[in-house]
């Protein structure tokens, strides 16, 4: 073996060491991965081991932040709130699910989590975006930009409101409220503006009218996209689609309005033990601003917790039906 | 060996330390997420401890589900060294006692074998005990109480002169039978008395109310006899009684939910004027919550017409809520001692008040009787003024005989969907069909009716004839089942699966035949059976056919002039469309029921039929 072998030999094995050592020493310990979740980055401001979660409706929030981070459904993050008896989680999500997690939580007869180390950052408001000119005729077809007016629009032909007669019928889309924060504010800031009260209830919402409003409205979103955004942006389906107008701003190509009454997300971060990192708030807060996200404000137009869960439970009846 | 050349070698050396970093990165762990992690699995896992399994009666899951999570976690839970652990389940008095008589063995659809069994009354245990012909059930401690009373709109009650003037059973008797109805108290638009009941073989409010109708039919406060239970005046009495009934329930939920649904939509007081039920369940309903238990989503809201308890003149019974720890070969020693920790611990003054938050009366006298027992809430702290003894075991066997050939008859359509879906497995690998188990337990409910019932079968599927137009076919039209029972028996017994699932349709000319053929001297119903979503060919107008349907349901159910006939629906496999079933049921003020395991549908057909 001459010399120049010899050394290839020794530098291939540095490297593979090397590589070994950035993956135990760095990566694995900055790294979690959630089922079904993105990996995170491995730069970290957070001085916790606790496991720091995002709903994907903020992950570019949560990325900006420099935290170690999961995206995970709400649903999967709920469940696990509900059952574990002392879960050790960052949540970096949107209002009212802090007060979700409580509520399954009393049910589930597991001791409360701290209420006062949780903090609304920054706000958002619910849109409905559509192809320009869609919006255009939507806007003239329900002046007062009222839900209640919107949703009787929809699951019928564009023409009978001054459409084109190839646009189809006018449907609308959102993520799926089980799993998607983005998803359940939508259809929330919906029933919430048809029922005019943001204290619902599954009685409210089993009334016969709102349950065939809602019926209308939800036609086309029975198999929802997984991303119903995209199918606006890859021009497959001009759908009308309700969504948070963080997310809206980059889209091409498309319009927003905002539904009455205007519904205020605000974006909300909660530990469930130990004290909210200071460092962490200061760089949400920096993130949210650089991602879009207004200054906090008191949410309005949206269902409050119980009233989100109600909502939730008529969005299963919708799927199944 | 081949020689490697050096280039070749560090190239492969970047690819491997690339591959080592990149594994790192898109790791394979078995990450953070929790799973289903929902807490709500069925099966009770005790793990080291000594498991303590208990049956309760649906009234009070909640508050026993509190207290055992808080006994489980305290140092009580202990039997020496060896810890216990509690696990509440909610299994209606009458079918756990149908499940103790037979032993309790088919678990998939009895739940789990219970420890201790907490039927809402004592009597169930006499039952029991009675049918089985050995103590299973022993006398058992009351650990909470509430009495029977008669539940009725305040607006109801205050026209008949409560709280100034005492009103029982023979009032409402009278009452009941007089056909000006509520015009009698210029009320013409409640339309006739209306009464609501539990079938007695299911519920405890359904037996206690039944035994008190018996012993104000015989003037007495005690000793009942079986040979009173047949004496004409008596007989007379109680059919009086029972043919003013809207429709029995398996519970009182049932009743409750659909009363609040009722006044949610400004008509309670034409759903019903009357309902037995027990204390506690005025106490929820006033607080806005009917049946006790908050799900997700439901806010807690007080109704418009709130309700108030009238306890009968004649005197009431208490459900008693008896602590049994169960003398059953599958009850271990062990078993009863950590049963017993868990019967002192509930016994304790401190949950003993617990249990009063709940709305119930505490079984330690030491414990005073206060808040939300009290008159905001439409009850009296200090009524009843006269209890009923609890009659022998004999005496309420013959009880519930009685009322099977009492009680009111029935006017039933069975509408079975025979669409190919049907004729899938019902088990994945078996060879029975779900056609197959509907049959059979559509064919075992036959047996449930009396003979004046008339019952009727329809059966509904696309490609039923060369007319696309038909949806559905008369197998035996509405009659009286007496005479034809057994050719009943038989057509069901023939049925195959054939195509598509016009629910719509069938839904709608059902309803429209039985309203226009109404018998108000019955209880008209529907029985609508199926395992998938509406189709008929014409997914284009599913959305407005369906909101038409409800519109038409609700507005033939609802008025003081209406002529009452209740779609009961049973989503059949897991592809049913429950969420369209419930509010058609709804609509109907009737309700829906879920046999998604195909295994339970012959005690969820069971179910149905319990409330004709």
């Amino acid at each position: 073996m001459n010399a120049k072998r010899l050394l290839a030999i020794l530098a291939a094995v540095a490297m593979i060491a090397g590589a070994w050592f950035v993956r135990t020493k760095v990566i694995d310990k900055k790294t979690t991965v959630a089922t079904g979740g993105d990996t995170t980055q491995p730069t970290n401001a957070l001085a916790t081991d606790r496991r720091v979660v995002c709903i994907a409706e903020l992950a570019d929030v949560c990325q900006a932040s420099g935290s170690i981070y999961t995206v995970e459904s709400i649903s999967t993050t709920l469940a696990t709130l509900a059952s574990e008896p002392n879960p050790d989680i960052v949540w970096i999500t949107t209002s009212p699910l802090p007060e979700m997690a409580d509520a399954a939580r009393a049910r589930a007869t597991q001791p409360p989590l701290p209420i006062d180390q949780r903090k609304v950052l920054g706000s958002t408001s619910v849109v409905i975006a559509a192809p320009t000119a869609r919006v255009a005729v939507l806007k003239a077809a329900c002046p007062d930009l009222s839900w209640k007016c919107i949703g009787e629009r929809t699951n019928r032909p564009w023409k009978e409101i001054g459409g084109e007669e190839g646009w189809n019928d006018v449907t609308f889309r959102h993520r799926d409220p089980l799993a998607s924060a983005g998803g359940l504010s939508v259809f929330g800031a919906a029933l919430a503006g048809r029922t005019v009260r943001t204290d619902i209830g599954t009685g409210d919402l089993a009334a016969s009218d709102v349950r065939s409003w809602t019926n209308q409205l939800e036609n086309a979103n029975k198999q929802p996209t997984s991303d119903p955004l995209t199918s606006i942006v890859v021009g497959t389906r001009y759908d009308v689609v309700g969504a948070l107008a963080t997310e809206v701003t980059s889209v091409q190509r498309v319009a927003t309005l905002e539904p009455t009454p205007v519904a205020r997300v605000g974006a909300a971060v909660m530990v469930t033990s130990g004290k909210l990192p200071t460092e962490l708030v200061s760089d949400l807060l920096v993130a949210l601003g650089k991602n879009g996200w207004n200054p906090a404000v008191a949410p309005s137009g949206l269902p409050d917790a119980v009233g989100m869960e109600a909502v939730q439970q008529l969005w299963k009846q919708v799927i199944s039906s | 060996m081949t020689k490697l050349r050096p280039a070749l070698l560090l190239s492969a050396a970047v690819l491997l330390a690339g591959c080592v970093v990149s594994s790192g990165k898109s790791g394979t762990g078995s990450g953070s997420g929790s799973g289903n992690g929902s807490g709500s699995a069925t099966t009770f896992s005790p793990g080291k401890c000594t498991g303590v399994e208990m049956a309760v009666s649906s009234e009070k899951i909640a508050v026993l589900t509190e207290l055992a999570k808080n006994f489980n976690d305290s140092k009580e839970a202990k039997v020496g060294k060896q810890c216990v652990t509690v696990h509440v389940s909610k299994k209606s008095s009458g079918s756990a006692a149908t499940a103790l008589i037979n032993g309790w063995t088919n678990t998939d659809t009895d739940g789990a074998q219970p420890v201790v069994w907490s039927p809402a009354a004592s009597g169930w245990a006499g039952i029991v005990n009675q049918r089985a012909g050995k103590t299973l059930a022993p006398e058992g401690k009351p650990f909470m109480l509430t009495p029977l009373v008669i539940a009725m709109p305040a607006k109801m009650a205050t026209a008949l002169g409560y709280p100034g003037k005492a009103l029982g059973f023979k009032d409402i008797v009278e009452l009941a039978n007089d056909p000006q109805g509520w015009a009698k108290y210029n009320h013409p638009e409640w339309g006739p008395f209306r009464l609501g009941k539990t079938n007695p073989n299911f519920s405890t409010s359904g037996l206690n109310f039944t035994v008190a109708q018996y012993y104000a039919a015989t003037g007495k406060t005690r000793d009942l006899t079986t040979e009173d239970l047949d004496r004409p005046d008596v007989v007379k009495f109680a059919t009086s009684v029972e043919n003013s009934v809207v429709h029995y329930g398996d519970i009182t939920m049932t009743f409750l939910n659909n009363w609040f649904a009722a006044d949610n939509r400004g008509s309670s007081l034409s759903y019903a004027s009357a309902v037995a039920v027990e204390e506690k369940s005025v106490i929820d309903y006033n607080l806005g919550n009917p049946d006790g238990e908050l799900s997700a989503g439901e806010r807690p809201r007080a109704p418009r017409e709130p309700l108030v308890a009238i306890y009968p003149s004649e005197g009431t019974l208490y459900s008693d809520s008896p602590f049994i720890i169960l003398d059953a070969p599958w009850v271990t020693a062990e078993q009863k001692q950590a049963a017993l920790l868990f019967q002192n611990y509930v016994l304790t003054p401190e949950n003993q008040a617990k249990v009063l938050t709940y709305g119930f009366r505490p079984g330690n006298p030491a414990v005073a009787i206060g808040s939300p027992i009290e008159a905001k809430n439409g009850v009296d702290p200090k009524q009843p003024s006269a209890v009923l003894d609890v009659p022998s075991p004999s005496v309420m066997i013959k009880v519930l005989d009685s009322w099977a050939t009492q009680r009111k008859s029935a006017r039933v359509m069975l509408v079975i969907d025979v669409s190919g879906s049907m004729g899938e497995a019902a088990v994945k690998g078996e060879p029975e069909t779900k056609l197959d188990l509907a049959k059979r337990a559509a064919i075992s409910a036959l047996s449930q009716f009396k003979d004046d019932d008339e019952v009727g079968l329809r059966i509904f599927s696309t490609g039923l004839t060369t007319d696309p137009n038909v949806s559905f076919v008369d197998m035996l039209p509405v009659g009286p089942i007496g005479p034809q029972r057994e050719g009943l028996r038989n057509k069901i017994d023939g049925l195959s699966p054939i195509q598509g699932t016009p629910l719509y349709d069938v839904t709608a000319s059902s309803f429209a035949f039985m309203t226009e053929s109404f018998d108000p001297k019955k209880i008209n119903a529907i029985v609508l059976l199926t395992d998938g979503k509406n189709d008929d060919g014409k997914r284009a107008d599913d959305v407005q056919q369906l909101n038409e349907l409800i519109q038409n349901l609700q507005s033939g159910s609802e008025g003081g002039s209406a002529r009452p006939v209740r779609l009961f629906t049973i989503g059949y496999g897991k592809d049913a469309d429950l969420a369209t079933l419930r509010q058609l049921a709804e609509a109907t003020r009737a309700a829906a029921y879920d046999a998604s395991n195909p295994a339970t549908i012959e005690q969820v057909f069971t179910a149905v039929v319990s409330n004709f």
